[in-house]
């Protein structure tokens, strides 16, 4: 019975041949974008979501934009070539080769080397044991080591079992975790099946073995056994140096194997002479499905109904195919679905699930394929058939399913392949729109063409064709006209377009659009046009608005019952009301402003769909929401083309082309929520030129602290999108010196030169269309010098503070108290200059003088001129020191009492006497000191008087340490004095006395009491005279 | 030849002397009736002859010149002033438009007054501005004192206080009284600045001396420009505006 399954399985392995080549769209990842080394020998992806190649030329890590390169890594066990990667849970790559190992740490992307009996440290070794088991360790054969959990019997690791947790890849062990069994090959030959519970040991040396996979195994009895897979229906997949795949179902208990050279036959490949390594690698993906990567024969895909494999052949033919040169090594499925092909020549990734599209397109010199020329519409005749037209291509047929039929074309005339438009008449007859007004005609039944040519399209172009609700047909013609077939006389009219004033050569002509009462809406360049359909007349011409009167219409359907919605040729879509002929643009007008609007279709839930410039929108009934859709990658051959059109299929999926590829999908199945963006990443760090591992520096800290010297930064960030159909871009701003966002595509990078020290926030987010990612921060933070820091400033400024604040303190008081005294001093000197050049006494001595003159009185006058001047002198001098000798200073006091004399006609008497001692020693007194208490003496206190004895006494002695002057007159005394004074009025403030009681104090220190002032009275009390006395500390000129 | 009768009042012998010698030696017309050598006697004098011209001197023991002014009851004389030197008295003197001279005394402006003093003689009008001095001098808070204007034949004596501001004319200056008088005088701005107590009268501008009481509002500016009690506008001049802040107490 066994035998008979393993014949019918032979037999089933033969259909292993259906092609999939050109359903899915590669990415193509080679040396020319920056792989180190076209061979990849492992490919895993880290928790962060970064994927690593492990090259022969070094490691990598690609964030889908650029490479950062651990080429160390040779550097690692020299010459070793690692085989194997895998990211374990810990944050470490492990590469693998035979029974050594070396692990990269992603934080601090340092390697280090290590062998298998790393795994188990203390273990004992074991000499010569094949098998041996201690604790909850085991050791099956002088290479494999395994740890079990000692209660369940889990596998927790193993040497050699590089990836334990991709359960479902092929490696060199599997675990069956209902059982409990390990399935290992032992000697590369042998299948040894252990059980940790159990302990039992099997194995295919031991023959006859009474484990029933061990059995089947025998059966087969092919060695050469490399790597094994269970899958998740519990098949062990074992995989041999030659081209066959055995499989084992666990819980059928049936073997089955696969030849793949029947395959390989069937390509016509002659590379099978040498079978060995002809099957590399085997996934089953979280989807299921099982892959198979192979040499020569490409990627197989497990059929699961049919149980067979499906092929992907490497093609130069198909656009965005397959590549490789003779191998595939690897197949990883990271988190987002997509597949990773390492090769021989670089990287394939592919998402063979995030794909709502069937591309369908020309493949170079396969006959089978789309035709090569451009594509221009697309129809389903009612028996299923589906008509390409092309532009001198002819028609190409298919079945419901794409699969190529045959291509119609028509000989003789070139125009006649010139295929426009189609429509299908009410009877099921199509209609194709040609070059030159040339119409084919086909039946779908006999599956036969007929061609005419109406004189009504003028020998015009057929651009465009609508069937109105009654099944007649409008024609759109090249020339700007209309020609309409009626379905109820079968035969073509003219419309008539004498009114129209439009008769340009080339114009862009829209659809046109025949709505519920029968007005017919086409345009010509701006303008839409009015007709009336049911009587063949042009109506009206409705231009545009200037605003858009340079963009030509492409598209008119119905919004609403009154409302026309108008597809512009780069301005998007505006609406016009039937009615009032007004126009008005709906809110997502700003989404699509730039771009051209080929076709507006209404599904049945309402929404409207919009083929704009290169991509597919979906729009709300109300046109106030929009969403690209995602075509999927490289969806079309070239950015520049433009979708079409929509058709749709009798079975409801939807149909748009562009001229190289037609897009099959159901657009109910499409979903347009956003998916959640995941954050972008900071992938890099470039502080002063020098590259940082930004990985072990935010581990450290979530912010990046720089100092102020290390303050040119460059931030590299990656959004993680490997295959991202979506022109995104990213923006990114630093907060602190700007806040706009800057907006980068090409460049996944952010410097910063010369940044000042202060926190910073650097901001970075991927931007979707109209959705975006979370905003990812990095705080940065630079620090100022210690000498610019805000502490260290304080408290300089702080010490500066009180140091100068004592000294300052300390300054003012002394100057304040020196230029208290000095101002005093001077002022006081000022003052007293003042007071003795009293002008009245200058001008009434010069008076006297010339009254002498006048009376010819010569010799009195010259005397007297004489003395006058000798006084002034004295003054003059005497007011340029301080200090002068005191005889100096008498003599000028005399001077001055011989002109008041002679000014009063010698009415005043005067005595002084001086202390012989003062006048002969050095003593020092403040110029004309005791002049004022003179003049005092003699104008308030003698002139006043009434009569003659007007006397004056000045005496000068030395008093202790002073000089004590005495002045003494007989005056009317101060009293009276007062009085007179202010009877007069007098405006004549005299600072005499004050001054000199300021000169007196300063002179003198202040130390003591040094004026005195005696009223004199007589026995009667009646007032005498006024008595100064002044005291001067003794100064000597050496002193 | 008119003859005028005078008497000079001075303590100074030599003061007293030296004019009488001059007024002989070059004013014949001049005829001194008594020289005193302080003020009571020159009160006695004065009501006893009755001069045409008195010489006064101001500064005098006891009883100076101004007060022995106001103690007359006959005042129907020209009166020259002598004094050595006192400025404020000269200022209270010439703002009562009355004539002085400092000593020693120069001849040829003896002979001046002399002059104006014979044709003034006419006029009658001399205890007008003798009043006027008492009267300014008696207010000593300067709040209402006169200032004497002399005009084509009449004298007027105008508050100070009414003066809101003055224009220079050339050689004339309108003085604008409060409320809406204007007076033409053929005397520079020049002396009324002089003569003008500083602290009320600030020169603003080449043209204009203004009461700073009669300020209602300054204007920013370069200069600025001011508007007074009587709606006119002045400018100030770009030198003068710190000045003029200040006195205006910015």
């Amino acid at each position: 019975m066994r035998y008979a399954l393993l014949a019918l399985n032979f037999l089933l392995s033969y259909t292993l041949s259906a092609q999939l080549n050109g359903k899915y769209t590669f990415r193509h990842i080679g040396t020319s974008d920056g792989l180190l080394n076209s061979t990849v020998r492992g490919i895993a992806q880290d928790e962060e979501g970064y994927m690593w190649f492990l090259t022969e030329s070094g490691l990598q890590r690609y964030d889908g934009h650029s490479f950062v390169n651990y080429p160390e890594i040779l550097d690692v066990n020299p010459g070793e070539i690692w085989w194997v990667l895998y990211a374990d849970q810990k944050g470490s790559l492990i590469m693998w080769k035979g029974d050594k190992f070396i692990r990269f740490d992603l934080k601090s992307h340092r390697f280090t080397a290590h062998t298998a009996e790393d795994l188990f440290p203390n273990e004992p070794p074991a000499p010569g044991v094949e098998y041996f088991e201690d604790g909850n360790r085991c050791r099956l054969d002088s290479r494999l080591w395994v740890k079990y959990e000692k209660n369940t019997g889990n596998i927790i690791a193993s040497a050699l079992n590089y990836n334990l947790d991709l359960k479902h890849a092929t490696c060199w062990q599997a675990f069956d975790s209902t059982t409990g069994d390990f399935y290992s090959f032992e000697k590369l030959v042998y299948l040894q099946i252990w059980n940790p519970v159990t302990k039992q040991r099997f194995s295919s040396a031991l023959d006859p073995s009474t484990h029933p996979v061990i059995k089947e195994w025998n059966k087969v009895k092919i060695h050469g056994y490399d790597k094994m897979m269970i899958d998740s229906k519990r098949r062990i997949w074992f995989i041999s140096y030659t081209h066959h795949v055995y499989r084992y179902d666990l819980n059928k208990e049936e073997m089955k194997y696969f030849s793949l050279k029947v395959l390989a036959d069937k390509l016509g490949k002659d590379t099978l002479q040498d079978a060995r390594g002809l099957i590399h690698f085997m996934l089953e993906d979280r989807q299921k499905n099982i892959w198979l990567a192979t040499e020569n024969v490409g990627l197989l895909l497990l059929d699961q109904e049919k149980d067979e494999f499906l092929c992907i052949n490497s093609s130069e033919k198909i656009i965005h195919g397959l590549r490789y040169n003779y191998a595939i090594r690897n197949i990883f499925q990271d988190r987002d679905g997509n597949l990773w092909l390492g090769t021989d020549r670089g990287i394939n990734v592919f998402n063979p699930y995030d794909n709502y599209f069937q591309i369908i397109r020309n493949i170079e010199d396969e006959k089978k394929s789309v035709p090569k020329f451009d594509i221009m519409d697309v129809i389903q005749a009612s028996q299923g058939e589906i008509l390409v037209g092309t532009w001198d291509g002819g028609i190409g047929i298919y079945d419901s399913e794409w699969n190529y039929i045959r291509t119609v074309v028509f000989p003789d005339i070139p125009q006649h392949n010139q295929v426009w438009c189609f429509i299908e008449q009410d009877d099921g007859t199509i209609w194709a729109g040609c070059n030159w007004g040339y119409i084919h005609k086909y039946n779908p039944a006999l599956r036969t063409f007929t061609t005419d040519r109406p004189p009504e399209t003028m020998n015009s172009t057929i651009l465009r064709m609508t069937k109105d609700k009654n099944g007649n047909i409008y024609l759109v013609l090249r020339n700007g006209k209309i020609a309409y077939w009626s379905k109820k006389d079968n035969r073509f009219y003219a419309f008539n377009e004498q009114k129209s004033a439009y008769n340009k050569h080339p114009a862009f002509v829209s659809n046109i659009f025949i709505d519920q009462s029968g007005r017919g809406w086409s345009a010509l360049d701006q303008c839409l046009l009015e007709y009336d359909a049911k009587q063949l007349t042009y109506i009206n011409s409705h231009c545009a608005p200037d605003s858009l009167s340079k963009y030509d219409i492409r598209y008119i359907t119905q919004f609403n019952d009154s409302t026309l919605i108008i597809g512009l040729r780069g301005n998007g879509v505006y609406l016009f009301n039937k009615n009032s002929y007004q126009i008005s643009r709906p809110e997502i007008q700003t989404h699509i402003a730039y771009t051209t609007v080929n076709t507006i279709k209404q599904d049945s839930e309402g929404n409207f769909w919009l083929c704009a410039g290169n991509a597919l929108y979906k729009c709300n009934q109300d046109l106030s929401e929009i969403s690209k859709i995602n075509l999927g990658y490289n969806a079309l051959t070239s950015d520049f083309y433009e979708l079409a059109s929509i058709y749709e299929l009798s079975d409801g999926r939807w149909v748009t082309t562009t001229p190289s590829e037609i897009i099959c999908f159901d657009h109910r199945l499409i979903q347009t929520e956003e998916s959640e963006k995941k954050d972008v990443l900071i992938s890099g760090l470039t502080i002063m030129k020098e590259a940082i591992n930004v990985d072990s520096l935010l581990s450290v800290s979530d912010q990046l602290m720089l100092p102020y010297d290390r303050n040119f930064i460059s931030i590299n960030f990656t959004a993680l999108e490997y295959l991202n159909a979506f022109d995104f871009t990213y923006s990114y701003r630093l907060k602190g010196i700007e806040d706009e966002w800057n907006s980068t595509s090409t460049r996944q990078a952010a410097d910063y030169t010369d940044l000042k020290p202060g926190e910073y926030i650097f901001e970075v987010k991927a931007i979707y269309g109209s959705s975006e990612s979370p905003i990812t921060s990095l705080p940065i933070i630079i620090t100022p010098p210690w000498w610019d820091t805000f502490w260290f400033k304080s408290l300089c400024a702080l010490a500066l503070a009180a140091i100068a604040y004592y000294f300052v303190r300390r300054r003012i008081q002394t100057i304040r108290k020196e230029a208290e005294l000095k101002q005093k001093i001077s002022e006081t000197e000022m003052m007293a200059l003042r007071a003795q050049m009293n002008p009245h006494f200058i001008f009434n001595c010069l008076n006297s003088i010339d009254n002498l003159i006048q009376s010819n009185q010569k010799e009195k006058a010259t005397t007297y001129l004489a003395k006058f001047a000798k006084l002034i002198r004295a003054i003059l001098e005497n007011s340029k020191t301080n200090v002068v000798p005191f005889w100096k200073d008498m003599e000028a006091l005399s001077l001055y009492l011989e002109l008041e004399q002679l000014r009063w006609d010698n009415k005043i008497n005067y005595s002084i006497e001086v202390d012989p001692r003062i006048q002969n020693g050095d003593y020092k007194v403040p110029p004309l000191i005791i002049q004022p208490f003179v003049e005092n003496a003699i104008h308030h206190g003698l002139l006043n008087k009434k009569g003659s004895e007007k006397n004056l006494t000045i005496s000068a002695e030395l008093q202790g340490d002073n000089i004590k002057y005495t002045i003494t007159d007989n005056g009317v005394g101060r009293q009276q004095a007062a009085e007179f004074k202010r009877a007069n009025r007098s405006s004549h403030k005299s600072f005499g006395t004050k001054i000199t009681q300021d000169r007196v104090d300063i002179f003198n220190k202040g130390e003591n009491q040094s004026i005195h002032i005696v009223d004199l009275y007589d026995e009667h009390q009646n007032a005498i005279g006024t008595k100064v006395e002044v005291w001067l500390t003794t100064q000597s000129e050496t002193t | 030849m008119t003859t005028l009768t005078a008497i000079i009042v001075d303590d100074e012998s030599s003061s007293r002397n030296s004019l009488l010698q001059k007024l002989n030696d070059n004013c014949p017309e001049i005829h001194i009736l008594v020289t005193c050598e302080n003020a009571e006697e020159g009160i006695d004098a004065i009501e006893t002859h009755k001069p045409d011209l008195v010489f006064l001197d101001v500064e005098m023991p006891r009883m100076n010149g101004f007060v022995m002014l106001q103690k007359l009851i006959y005042k129907s004389f020209e009166l020259i002033f002598t004094t050595a030197y006192d400025h404020y008295a000269i200022q209270a003197i010439r703002c009562s438009a009355l004539d002085y001279l400092v000593k020693p005394i120069e001849v040829s402006t003896l002979v001046e007054a002399v002059e104006k003093a014979k044709q003034k003689k006419r006029l009658h009008s001399n205890g007008d501005r003798i009043d006027n001095l008492i009267h300014n001098l008696l207010d000593e808070r300067n709040q209402h004192h006169r200032l004497a204007i002399p005009s084509q034949d009449s004298l007027q004596f105008v508050e100070m206080a009414n003066i809101i501001y003055l224009e220079a004319e050339s050689n004339y200056t309108s003085i604008y009284l409060n409320p809406e008088a204007r007076i033409f005088v053929s005397k520079t701005l020049k002396e009324y600045e002089e003569l003008l107590p500083p602290s009320i009268f600030i020169r603003i501008h080449h043209s204009y001396i203004i009461n700073k009481n009669h300020v209602q509002k300054y204007l920013r500016g370069e200069g600025g420009q001011v508007i007074m009690s009587n709606g006119k506008t002045l400018d100030v001049s770009r030198r003068k505006k710190e000045e003029f802040m200040k006195a205006i107490g910015y």
